[in-house]
């Protein structure tokens, strides 16, 4: 679904068909998960909020100005969200945790590394611990990676988002890269 | 530009074209293709960006999300939209108390009459000679006299109580009559003169219970009676 595809969902939904942002939900749900539940490492938690971001959403749609794309609007209700409820819920102190692991496990489907031709497959493994020294990011380096990284967004739309300036938005993501740098280098992963 | 080694911001910067001199971007694209330590150094960053970015096909099992969030949405919605309206739901059902209230709504005809006759007004008069005439016409009775103050006519006796009871619920609360006999000569073809001097007989009576008249000792059978009346304003 590409930006003018949401633009026509958005659409709908405001003439009352709402059931069309399904469609949204399933396209930004992984985007919206991954962010939540890196904040508070219990999946249950990470669904609940996920769904009452979604629910925000909706609601808030009216005020979507087409200035931004949808999914940096949607980022921001998140970001936001997410910062409320951290206050509410007092859980700064929370102890990262591997995502995989007891109660909290849950599928993970990985691409299908057999595509890649290169020397460097990336495997379960490896993914792995990619995300357990991700956890051990602090948590202002591992949200911005997460945005930048994996969700690819640009540094303006970082520095709107989190409301920080461009030289903060740089500096933390140098130094999230160089510190998972070091920590994948000593476990050999790179 | 020195020959120091590339710094790992210059490098994370060049990775994102965060660079915008174009002579420190030569520089440090050279730098990495003749400095190995450097090289080795920006592989390792490359190669850490890649496995994170990996994490964005990552999908979660999360069944029933967009449904539900849907759902509870459009719940919330309804709900809203109820509750925006019940202020103006109380208003409304304000606004028709006090009316109400002023106009005796609840209260029953003869109150309202009461009230108005307390204020020195007087009914509207809905109910003139034609209505009057329309009822009778309407049970199949004959009109024999319309006058200004009242109606005269007859009607088979079982047809006057319902007549009697529509006459009084639409208003008019003065009915004379006098119970005639069916075959009885004078209730035909009678002139107004003698009409008038039968009806000065009429007795009044209001409307409900009618007995039946005798005639001597002997009981008149009802299904030979006819009334005679006069209804009055």
């Amino acid at each position: 679904m590409t930006h003018t595809e949401d633009i026509e969902t958005i659409e709908k939904v405001l003439k009352g068909d709402t059931e069309a942002f399904s469609e949204i939900i399933k396209k930004y749900q992984n985007m919206i998960f991954r962010y939540v539940y890196s904040k508070f490492y219990n999946y249950d938690e990470a669904q609940d909020i996920t769904q009452d971001i979604f629910i925000m959403a909706i609601e808030a749609l009216n005020s979507f100005r087409r200035e931004s794309k949808f999914s940096t609007w949607l980022y921001s209700i998140m970001v936001n969200y997410c910062k409320n409820y951290h206050k509410k819920s007092r859980r700064y102190n929370t102890i990262p945790i591997n995502i995989a692991r007891g109660e909290d496990e849950y599928e993970l489907q990985l691409p299908d590394e057999r595509q890649k031709p290169e020397d460097e497959i990336i495997n379960s493994d490896s993914l792995r611990i990619v995300k357990e020294e991700i956890d051990k990011l602090p948590d202002d380096y591992r949200e911005i990676l997460l945005m930048r990284d994996i969700e690819g967004m640009s540094y303006n739309e970082i520095s709107q988002l989190l409301k920080i300036n461009l030289s903060n938005v740089k500096v933390r993501i140098h130094r999230g890269r160089e510190f998972l740098k070091n920590r994948l280098f000593s476990r050999g992963l790179i | 530009m020195s020959d120091s080694h590339i710094i790992f911001s210059q490098m994370s910067d060049f990775f994102d074209d965060q660079i915008h001199e174009e002579e420190e971007r030569l520089y440090i694209s050279d730098h990495l293709n003749c400095c190995e330590e450097c090289n080795s150094e920006f592989i390792r960053l490359k190669k850490t960006i890649t496995l994170v970015s990996m994490l964005r096909n990552e999908e979660y099992n999360l069944p029933g999300l967009s449904l539900r969030s849907v759902t509870i949405a459009k719940s919330r919605s309804k709900k809203r939209t109820f509750l925006k309206a019940v202020p103006a739901m109380a208003a409304a059902l304000v606004i028709a108390g006090i009316f109400a209230i002023q106009t005796d709504i609840f209260r029953g005809r003869g109150e309202v009459a009461k009230n108005l006759e307390s204020r020195n007004l007087t009914i509207p008069d809905k109910t003139g000679p034609e209505l009057v005439v329309k009822m009778i016409s309407n049970l199949k009775g004959k009109v024999l006299e319309v006058a200004d103050q009242y109606v005269e006519g007859e009607i088979e006796y079982h047809k006057f109580i319902r007549l009697s009871r529509e006459l009084e619920n639409s208003g008019f609360y003065k009915i004379k009559y006098r119970i005639v006999a069916d075959s009885d000569p004078m209730s035909r073809h009678l002139n107004s003169g003698t009409r008038h001097k039968l009806m000065q007989n009429i007795e009044e009576v209001g409307a409900g219970d009618i007995p039946l008249q005798s005639d001597g000792n002997k009981v008149m059978d009802p299904s030979k009676q006819s009334v005679r009346f006069r209804v009055y304003k």
